[in-house]
């Protein structure tokens, strides 16, 4: 075995529930805090998870319990790759449509930071819709 | 949901004693402060300084508690850190609440 082989391609899924998502949370944490990812980017990765799973839970299953939420967690020393996918309706034009704005502060919002934070917190992200279903693609570097 | 409750005063100080506020948690967070400011405890500190992690749900039920409270009251928001600040100042909410950083920093400000 090689004692030098640092990368890891983790498959982590729950069920479409909200209660679930902080095991998951959990989960992320531990891989983090095993891989030694600092504190700043550990807690970055797991906003950007947590507003990706709640879209998929919101959106993609419109609150329905019973259906998978897979994350993938791709780990190199360079970077975080997180793959978050659904079987689900196709997300909404607008939380995938181009770079996301924030609501208006202002406007004292309630909502609808989700796509936006992942925007502001990733170094790369891309949203694929095919015949099985959502999967949003992150990127995290970690250099 | 836990939280603490103390006076200073006529402040009433909130502690949250969760790590994490998340939409599980937001509805509840939401429910327990009103219901706090609704008996009659109109200046409040929410105390966040445990909560290790935050998402945008709970944002949006502490927005939804500062316009409960509007010009009625106060909600001061202490001890953000970490991620929790991140998440404050990339969705520039920080400008819309009044933040301290510690519950004594609030107190102090009050007092000024």
């Amino acid at each position: 075995m090689d004692g030098n082989y640092k990368e890891y391609n983790i498959r982590l899924s729950i069920d479409s529930r909200l209660e679930q998502v902080r095991v998951l949370s959990g989960a992320l944490r531990g891989i983090g805090q095993e891989l030694q990812l600092t504190d700043d980017k550990l807690g970055q990765l797991e906003l950007m998870m947590v507003e990706a799973v709640n879209n998929v839970i919101e959106h993609a299953y419109q609150l329905q319990e019973g259906n998978d939420v897979h994350v993938r967690v791709e780990y190199s020393p360079q970077e975080v790759h997180l793959i978050i996918s659904d079987h689900g309706h196709a997300m909404p034009d607008e939380l995938h449509g181009g770079v996301r704005d924030m609501p208006d502060p202002e406007d004292l919002p309630e909502g609808g930071w989700g796509m936006g934070l992942i925007h502001a917190l990733a170094d790369s992200i891309r949203y694929i819709r095919d015949a099985r279903g959502n999967h949003l693609h992150v990127s995290k570097q970690l250099a | 949901m836990q939280f603490s409750t103390r006076t200073e005063g006529d402040l009433t100080i909130a502690t949250i004693l969760e790590a994490r506020m998340d939409a599980v948690i937001a509805p509840e967070l939401k429910n327990h402060i009103a219901q706090l400011f609704n008996d009659g405890n109109t200046r409040i500190v929410l105390d966040i300084s445990a909560v290790t992690f935050m998402d945008s749900s709970s944002l949006g039920a502490l927005v939804s508690l500062l316009k409960i409270v509007g010009n009625r009251g106060d909600l001061i928001i202490s001890g953000a850190t970490g991620i929790v600040a991140d998440l404050f100042k990339l969705t520039r909410m920080e400008r819309v609440f009044r933040m301290t950083p510690s519950v004594n920093a609030a107190l102090e400000a009050v007092a000024a």
